[in-house]
């Protein structure tokens, strides 16, 4: 009897264990960090660039400029090497003035046919980095003596650096993003003018 | 005495460990040797542009640069857009329909400005005594190759032809909301 209800309960169980199904695991997106390439449709009308260049130089540490135990005896180190060792480099990162188009919408074109105007409300304009120039410009370059020579991994870990001094520059100095969203800004109303003007029709710009 | 020894030698100790202590932490709090400097980052250049991007590229590529007996290993990461001047459009209206030309899609790529875009693995000579550095110019002839090879290859996937669709709806959506005409985009 007992094996009976055992036997019983267990078949009960098992079918509504069947019954209950395990929600299927919906693939995600690909986090884009994890992909090794990517293409994006994206609606960007670029307005203005502004080119900003960093220079970076590599030198020995003088006694004159030493300050502190530690810089003294690296000071007191290079002077005893024999040669010199320095460089200067450079190069060009790319800030991008942007309007989003596709936060412009239908009603954000209004056609008043009477007073012969057309109103258009422009999204406000973005600031972007697109990038830097791949050449890293050796303005100098002088290595004598004994000294080791300045390598392809080294140029790399200056230019890492730069780039991460450049970005804190530009994010902490909001000079940058207005010289370069002003310049946009004209060209975009002078281009919508020019392009929107017909049939005697006068065309007002605004932004959101 | 024997006593007293001690205890002077423990004091001298102390005294010596003291000072000790207060040296490195003067040696850590000074500041650390740098051989290199850096220039604040300085405007070369402001242009005004029209320019419709349809499509942003991104890609990481491993490369091998070979000169001679030298090679030279590495990671690139690259940026880019496709996109079309507008200032070059043409309109044309041909009764109550405007005709827009689009120009040829132009396809910017850089080097990406993201954290670690620009990496070296490992530089090396085959020959046992021979110089295993590349010059500054060689490393930017080898970076420009990848570039082109970048170039190349998005072309040859049609993602011109794919960007110049979307922009010709993007276009020809807003002329068509501005003007209230049917447009005709090619």
């Amino acid at each position: 009897m007992r094996l009976l209800s055992t036997t019983f309960i267990l078949i009960i169980f098992t079918v509504l264990a069947s019954c209950v199904r395990p929600t299927p695991e919906t693939p995600s997106e690909p986090n884009s960090e994890l992909l090794l390439s990517r293409f994006e449709g994206i609606e960007k009308l670029a307005v203005a660039g502004m080119s900003i260049k960093k220079t970076a130089s590599i030198d020995d540490i003088s006694m004159s400029e030493a300050e502190g135990s530690r810089q003294i005896i690296a000071a007191v180190v290079d002077a005893l090497k024999i040669g010199d060792r320095k460089a200067v480099y450079s190069y060009d990162t790319y800030l991008n003035a942007y309007i989003d188009m596709s936060e412009l919408t239908a009603e954000d074109i209004t056609v008043d046919k009477e007073a012969r105007r057309i109103s258009v409300r422009l999204p406000a304009i973005k600031t972007e980095f697109s990038g830097r120039e791949a050449e890293f410009h050796e303005e100098h370059y002088r290595v004598t003596g004994l000294r080791s020579v300045i390598g392809p991994e080294e140029r790399a870990r200056l230019k890492e650096q730069m780039n991460t001094l450049l970005k804190q520059e530009v994010k902490s100095n909001p000079e940058f993003a207005a010289l370069v969203t002003e310049a946009g800004r004209r060209r975009a109303e002078s281009f919508f003018r020019q392009l929107l003007a017909s049939d005697g029709y006068e065309v007002e710009v605004s932004w959101k | 005495m024997r006593k007293l020894y001690v205890v002077f030698a423990g004091i001298v100790i102390l005294i010596i460990g003291i000072a000790g202590y207060m040296m490195w932490q003067r040696w850590q709090a000074s500041p650390a040797p740098e051989r290199v400097r850096y220039a604040p980052a300085k405007i070369s250049d402001i242009r005004s542009m029209v320019e419709l991007q349809t499509v942003s590229v991104w890609q990481e590529i491993p490369f091998k640069a070979t000169i001679g007996s030298r090679h030279l290993v590495g990671r690139v990461s690259v940026e880019g857009t496709i996109g079309f001047d507008l200032e070059k459009i043409t309109l044309e209206e041909q009764g109550d329909t405007l005709h827009v030309t689009l120009p040829p899609a132009t396809l910017t790529l850089r080097e990406s400005t993201r954290p670690d875009a620009y990496v070296i693995y490992d530089s090396w000579n085959d020959k046992l005594l021979g110089p295993a550095v590349f010059s500054a110019a060689e490393e930017n002839l080898a970076k420009a190759h990848v570039l082109e090879s970048v170039r190349r290859n998005i072309e040859k996937r049609g993602e011109p032809a794919k960007a110049r669709k979307s922009a010709l709806e993007s276009v020809a959506r807003l002329l068509s909301n501005a003007t209230g005409r049917p447009v005709m985009c090619k």
